[in-house]
């Protein structure tokens, strides 16, 4: 029995794929590679919206279409995701995929589509080796872990480090990034641990509490990794923070996951939803009023990527070649792009956001 | 020949390089997809390698509690994540899911030896012999997976191999279409050149053949309007001005012998009135009218003889090359030939004629060609132009050189022609003209070591003839215009002297003879040869005055019986002749001693005198 999902998705690419067949004025569809249970697709819902708002007459409608059919967010899986929307009919670009290493697994899918696919959320700094047709709209890894470095041995004064990497794209990246800025503040790592998200976190760092005596414990890792680790830390070793990446940084789960352990906790954020300007005003309090929560960083870029690409169709057109090119010139042959998370481009000397929080009533706040 | 090498090693140039375009860049291809595989089948027998010895090393550290197993474990822990997994991005499509899944599989494992030696190391036993069934059951599984990959990726390889064998096939066959075409191509192409190129080019050279032989009515199918059609046309084109220039040359020759014939006709009876006015004019009681009368028919019986021996000596012109001559006697006979055209075209001639000019060397006649070439093209130039019509012959000397220049006061050559003038057939006359008087001018002037040139002027036409000047010597004489010293002795007579006549015009020996008699000659007259070889054998004359032509016997049979009976005698023979281009090299006597008619009655009693002393008057 197919879900509600499934049916309206269905359907969506039928209306697409009769309106191409019709003529060349019908709805540009953006494809959306996240799971129909992610968090994030309010922030989707809402570009879609503001953009049909804002459209002039004689512009297409975007609409957004997502693959729901496939569950998990494993390498393999993300390929079967892209080869199915890169076959749905009326798509010029997609938002997506949710993860460093989907993205990866993804990319030549969309190469051979020559179909761009805009990951707002992955941080891997292989990305940029995947092929024309991708774009990440996050900071990479290696800025996160810098940042990361450096907050550790400047702020918390650390000089042993523990280091917990998720064996995937992303964990690697970010423990890659961490490790360069530790070696180059000569911050010794005394322990350095890959594991899976299904785990047994304590035992870990149990080992490495007998093993070493870490100032700071890294973890590049999900929100419920990161929340076992802290409240393994808490037993094994009190005091002793432990500093996360951003992909921890979903709320309520971390937390909800670690308890009284989230104040020993900080967490890297993309955004923080402070900005003063009025475009993010507005972003938070829609946000807001549609979900009853206030948004994260995740929904921020969600936002921010979906709004992206619909300025790419107003100023190209559908053709997705022409949508490449020109984020690929972005800030370049024209100028940058002014989103809620800051000015968007592609280029080497992209400017990152990166803000140090803390857990407080449930809420991400900036450490000073 | 060369050609058809030319277009074989072209082909075959062709064909390496079709060859190179089509089969080269799928391998490359070929080579571009096998190799990241290859990269990517290295990692995964490296990974797999690792995690073979690993898991082996596990099962110690575990069942056997072996600590250095655990160690090494451990070390190995440390480096997982250190080096990249592979970008699916160059993989084959087919096997980017099993790789991705193996990749997945791989990574649980590693970070499931971390989690055994975590485990281990916190007393866990149970728990890390449990973790290592479950790494045991997932090292099997990415084992399958990566057998799959392996196995799809070999298929791939396979694959490849094989599309560039169907391509390289596909090559082969196309080269072998394309050579059977390209030989098929070939012999139609030498058939067709044959046709069009080797037998329109053995028929031209049939025709220069011909032509070489003589044959100038020889022509060549013009078979097409190309380039050899064109070469071909040129051929005919050049055959027939030959045809004609010949046909002209014939006439010419024709015209030349009846001229000579002419000449020696009317030289006879002008002899006659010059000898007849002489003799009359003799007589010192004659009225002064008739005196004049008498002067202005031997003057105009002078001119009209002067006349005839320069047409005789254009139309023959076969002096040998290499003598010398006297440019300014030259330009003054060409002119001479083509006076009569000055005045009925109104055409002013200017002489400007350097009287200190030596000899040049070259023949006379050939030069008073180019000459009267050069004049008469000037007063064609001049012809329809503005008054007043201005024609200028100069002479100089120089270098070593000698120059004469024919100057017309015309519109000039025009700048296209100039490049083309002295070429063979190029003329300004268009049907009028041949286009070789130029050019035969030319060579020439060049067989005499001499030139011709054109020289732009501010208005009209300027050819300049120069001509090598003769060695000092030879030219004192000549040019001084046979000068002689003479001795202060008494002039030397024929007073007395036996002389025979012999000619058998009356009109002309009567005169002779009376002159002759009245300057004290005891003379002889004969009307042919038989008659004078009588007299000779009856009176045996001191000196003899023979004409060429006369019936029954002419004077180079009685010349020639006088050498062979009265050799002694021929010394003393003075040649009488109406025609003296006719003979050539053959004159029984020196050339000293041969007079043209029509002449004066003094010059032959000075001849004779002369052959009576020997030369030495």
């Amino acid at each position: 029995m197919p879900s509600p999902a499934q049916v309206r998705t269905a359907l969506l690419a039928g209306c697409l794929f009769a309106a191409a067949c019709r003529n060349e004025a019908g709805p540009v569809a953006l494809g959306v590679a996240y799971q129909a249970e992610n968090l994030t697709l309010p922030a989707v819902e809402l570009a879609i919206a503001d953009l049909e708002a804002a459209r002039q007459p004689g512009e297409p409608r975007i609409v957004h279409v997502v693959d729901s059919t496939l569950l998990g967010d494993a390498a393999e899986t993300e390929v079967h995701r892209a080869e199915s929307l890169v076959r749905t009919p009326g798509v010029a670009a997609v938002l997506g995929h949710s993860s460093s290493r989907g993205a990866l697994a993804a990319a030549p899918v969309y190469d051979s589509a020559g179909i761009p696919q805009l990951t707002a959320i992955a941080t891997s700094r292989r990305l940029r080796l995947a092929g024309p047709y991708t774009f990440a709209l996050a900071p990479d890894d290696s800025a996160e872990g810098a940042f990361i470095g450096d907050f550790v041995a400047g702020q918390l004064g650390a000089r042993q480090v523990a280091l917990f990497c998720e064996n995937d794209e992303y964990g690697r990246g970010l423990c890659s990034g961490v490790e360069a800025e530790l070696a180059r503040r000569a911050v010794r790592v005394v322990d350095r641990v890959p594991f899976n998200n299904a785990g047994d976190h304590a035992t870990l760092l149990a080992a490495t509490a007998q093993r070493s005596d870490p100032d700071v414990v890294i973890v590049a890792g999900r929100q419920m990794a990161v929340a076992a680790f802290a409240v393994a830390a808490a037993e094994h070793l009190p005091g002793v923070p432990v500093v996360a990446g951003d992909a921890a940084l979903v709320l309520p789960d971390l937390a909800n996951a670690a308890g009284d352990a989230i104040a020993n906790i900080y967490v890297t954020s993309l955004w923080q939803p402070d900005a003063r300007d009025t475009a993010s005003r507005r972003f938070i309090s829609a946000f807001e009023a549609k979900t009853g929560r206030r948004p994260g960083p995740f929904d921020a870029l969600t936002y921010d990527a979906m709004m992206l690409l619909g300025r790419a169709i107003r100023e190209v057109g559908r053709d997705p070649d022409a949508i490449a090119e020109w984020l690929r010139t972005l800030g370049d042959a024209h100028p940058a792009y002014r989103g809620v998370t800051g000015s968007i481009e592609f280029g080497p000397e992209r400017k990152s956001r990166l803000v140090m929080t803390r857990i407080v009533d449930g809420t991400p706040v900036a450490v000073p | 020949m060369l050609w058809s090498i030319s277009l074989i090693v072209l082909y075959f140039v062709a064909f390496a390089l079709y060859l190179a375009i089509r089969v080269a860049p799928q391998a490359q291809v070929l080579r571009g997809e096998a190799a990241p595989l290859m990269v990517l089948f290295d990692a995964l027998a490296e990974r797999t390698l690792a995690l073979n010895s690993m898991t082996a090393t596990a099962r110690r550290a575990v069942l056997d509690r072996n600590t250095p197993a655990l160690d090494s474990l451990r070390a190995f822990v440390l480096t997982i994540g250190s080096s990249p997994t592979p970008l699916l991005s160059d993989v084959p499509r087919d096997l980017r899911a099993p790789l991705a899944q193996s990749e997945r599989l791989t990574a649980d494992i590693e970070a499931g030896l971390a989690e055994l030696v975590a485990l281990v190391e916190t007393g866990q036993s149970d728990s890390a012999a449990s973790r290592l069934r479950t790494l045991d059951s997932l090292h099997a599984e990415v084992s399958q997976v990566v057998f799959q990959a392996e196995r799809g990726g070999f298929a791939e390889l396979a694959h490849l191999e094989t599309r560039l064998g169907a391509e390289v096939r596909r090559a082969v066959a196309v080269m072998l279409a394309w050579g059977a075409l390209g030989f098929a191509l070939l012999l139609v192409a030498v058939s067709i050149m044959r046709r069009r190129v080797e037998r329109p080019l053995a028929d031209l050279r049939r025709g220069l053949d011909a032509v070489a032989e003589g044959d100038l009515n020889s022509r060549v199918e013009v078979r097409r309007d190309d380039e050899i059609g064109e070469l071909a046309t040129h051929f005919n084109e050049m055959t027939g001005v030959l045809r004609c220039r010949a046909e002209e040359q014939g006439r010419f020759a024709a015209a030349g012998q009846l001229i000579a014939g002419v000449a020696h006709e009317v030289n006879n009876p002008l002899m006659a009135i010059a000898a007849l006015t002489d003799s009359r004019l003799e007589d010192a009681n004659l009225p002064a009218e008739m005196r004049d009368d008498l002067q202005q028919m031997r003057r105009q019986a002078r001119r009209a003889g002067k006349l005839l021996s320069g047409l005789l000596r254009f139309v023959r012109a076969g002096e040998p090359l290499g003598t010398s001559l006297a440019l300014n006697e030259v330009v003054q006979s060409a002119v001479d030939l083509v006076s009569y055209r000055f005045g009925v075209e109104e055409v002013k001639l200017e002489l400007r004629l350097d009287p200190s000019l030596p000899l040049a060397l070259g023949s006379a006649g050939r030069i008073e060609q180019v000459l009267v070439n050069l004049l008469s093209n000037g007063l064609d130039a001049l012809r329809g132009t503005d008054r007043p019509r201005r024609l200028t012959v100069d002479t100089w000397t120089g270098d070593g050189k000698v120059f004469a220049a024919v100057t017309d006061s015309g519109e000039g050559i025009v700048p296209m022609m100039e490049r083309r003038l002295f070429m063979p057939f190029a003329t300004t006359k268009g049907a009028d003209g041949t286009g070789l008087g130029l050019y035969i001018s030319r060579q020439i002037l060049r067989e005499s070591g001499g030139e011709l040139r054109y020289e732009p002027t501010s208005r009209g036409a300027r050819f300049v003839v120069e001509l090598v000047a003769a060695p000092a010597e030879t030219g004192v004489d000549a040019a001084n215009g046979n000068s002689r010293v003479r001795s202060g002795r008494p002039e030397p007579t024929l007073r007395g002297v036996q002389v025979l006549v012999v000619d058998d015009e009356p009109a002309v020996r009567q005169p002779i003879a009376r002159f002759l008699g009245r300057r004290g000659a005891l003379v002889r007259e004969a009307g042919d040869g038989h008659e004078a070889l009588a007299l000779i054998e009856a009176l045996e004359p001191a000196v003899l005055l023979v004409d060429l032509r006369m019936p029954r016997m002419d004077g180079m049979e009685l010349c020639e019986r006088m050498a062979r009976e009265w050799p002694h005698l021929l010394d003393r023979v003075i040649i009488l002749s109406g025609d003296l281009s006719q003979l050539g090299d053959a004159l029984p006597v020196p050339a000293d001693r041969v007079l043209a008619k029509p002449v004066e009655l003094r010059e032959i009693e000075r001849r004779l005198v002369e052959a009576v002393n020997g030369g030495q008057d």
